[in-house]
């Protein structure tokens, strides 16, 4: 024995070896297709190499689009005297990639709900976060009660002449009922990009933490 | 803005949407100039113009198109499958190297990668503890890529090898009889009877456990009747293996009047913490609730059938 999978209805489902006293969790980027999730681990590949523990895996299409899921393996090392890694996804933003998107989602320990600032893509954003939330109702957890942190990707293209949508629009839309940390990014450039998964990670592991008394 | 800046904007737009791989937010921008374009008469070059335009419109057209058409489950390079069974496939304790192997090989169904799939449980086959499982599961994947007369071939293949008992073979002829109909196939009368009794019902590809796992709720699809091509779903109050019970509300009067004792229900979606599958079931008892809170309400036992 020694391995515990804490799969319990509404719970998580790290994986903590108590032998060896390690833990491994999940954290998973959602959002709608083209909106950045890759290029913000593009982004954190690049510049959390100590943190990094393996290739940085991409599937994609002729078009560039995520096909399957993209993969990023890292180490925290020791946290309250566990070795903490890390696996983080993509999932395939496309509405057709729906029944792949499920799949990869599944034991997730923390999302980072990426939306696109463009005002183009708002009702892509709203479909994408009713589409989280019924998929995390399916695995029987809750959008409200899992770890999330909404980003707010593209802002720079502002700067193009483009319209995108103000904070407080992006607000309203998406975190009206969340109440969750948000924070605004450029994943192309890497602004707010490690703010992001830095939040994302803390609330996991305070969850986790939390869940499964492993400094005990 | 004048027209000539409203248009310069606008393509603008468009480009930065086409770099963007925003094909269909690009096309419309695209769309909206040509518009522009065509209401104005004293643009010098106002043909040319919308030509210019139109053309990079259908550019976008095809690459639209391209994509639309292109497969959802393309098969990708061994290293990536490899690392699909690693990364999705649940791992298990206690369970043997040839269950964790349909295991992944079921993994890597699920992504599409049906080729390989189908290589990985013809190799399964030949092993008696998973041999049934791992003959329907490469049933379905035969079917997904089309190739049911080579499905044919390699049940009857199989079977002639002794990979089978009897008992296996007449539970395996039968769910692909179940497969083929699902597909619009006819089986006709491709494959020998086996010379032994078989119950039928057997509608499962994966290996399940003994214990029936954790529902918390269902969703039931209705395919006749009055509430044809609806779906409901009910949350389960409690589950006794295989027995859910369920509370309905005594204003559903016509789902109640569908659910009545001993109905048999086709089309289940059962909902647990880790997936949902598919099934039947059958009423077993539906009940008024005589006192308490939900006094006036129905109380409905459900036995899962198949999942």
């Amino acid at each position: 024995m020694g391995v515990a999978h804490l799969s319990q209805r509404g719970k998580f489902m790290a994986i903590f070896n108590i032998q060896k006293r390690e833990i491994e969790c999940k954290i998973v980027y959602y959002g709608p297709g083209r909106c950045g999730k890759t290029t913000n681990l593009e982004y954190v590949f690049k510049a959390f190499k100590r943190q990094v523990t393996g290739e940085m895996v991409s599937v994609d299409t002729e078009g560039d689009s995520t096909l399957f899921f993209d993969f990023l393996p890292m180490g925290l090392g020791k946290i309250n005297g566990c070795d903490v890694r890390v696996q983080i996804f993509t999932v395939p933003g496309q509405q057709k990639y729906s029944s792949t998107r499920k799949l990869v989602l599944k034991g997730l320990d923390g999302v980072v709900f990426v939306a696109d600032s463009l005002a183009v893509r708002r009702e892509k954003n709203l479909i994408s976060l009713k589409d989280l939330q019924q998929n995390l109702k399916e695995y029987g957890q809750s959008i409200t009660r899992i770890p999330l942190v909404l980003q707010y990707n593209k802002r720079d293209l502002a700067d193009e002449g483009v319209p995108i949508m103000s904070v407080e629009q992006m607000e309203r839309d998406l975190n009206r009922q969340l109440k969750v940390t948000s924070f605004e990014a450029s994943a192309t450039k890497g602004t707010g990009v490690g703010k992001t998964l830095q939040e994302c990670l803390k609330l996991t592991l305070i969850s986790l933490h939390k869940e499964l008394q492993w400094s005990k | 803005m004048n027209i000539k800046e409203r248009v310069r904007s606008l393509l603008k737009e468009a480009e930065l949407y086409k770099d963007q791989r925003l094909l269909k937010e690009a096309r419309k921008k695209y769309t909206d100039v040509i518009e522009i374009l065509e209401q104005q008469s004293r643009i010098q070059n106002r043909d040319a113009l919308i030509a210019a335009v139109e053309k990079k419109r259908d550019s976008l057209d095809t690459a639209i198109i391209k994509w639309d058409q292109s497969r959802v489950n393309p098969e990708v390079s061994g290293k990536v499958q490899n690392l699909i069974k690693r990364l999705f496939t649940a791992s298990e304790e206690g369970i043997s190297d040839e269950e964790n192997g349909i295991n992944e090989a079921i993994t890597l169904a699920k992504f599409g990668q049906y080729r390989q799939a189908l290589e990985e449980f013809s190799r399964l086959v030949h092993l008696p503890i998973v041999c049934a499982s791992a003959a329907k599961n490469a049933i379905k994947c035969y079917l997904e890529l089309s190739e049911s007369d080579e499905c044919i071939e390699a049940v009857k293949g199989w079977w002639q090898d002794c990979c089978f008992t009897p008992e296996q073979y007449a539970s395996i002829t039968h769910f692909m009889q179940s497969a083929f109909e699902k597909s619009g196939l006819d089986l006709g009368d491709a494959m020998a009877e086996p010379q032994v009794g078989f119950a039928g019902g057997e509608d499962f590809t994966a290996p399940i456990d003994d214990d029936i796992i954790d529902i918390t709720s269902i969703g039931i699809n209705f395919q006749s009747g009055p509430m044809e091509g609806q779906h409901v779903e009910i949350d389960v109050s409690f589950q006794s293996g295989s027995l859910l019970s369920l509370i309905v509300a005594s204003s559903e009067k016509a789902l109640l009047q569908l659910l009545l004792k001993g109905t048999a229900i086709h089309d289940v979606d059962f909902y647990s913490p880790i997936a949902i599958f598919k099934g039947a079931a059958v009423v077993e008892s539906n009940t008024g609730i005589l006192s308490g809170p939900k006094k006036g309400d129905f109380s409905l036992d459900i036995r899962i059938n198949s999942i």
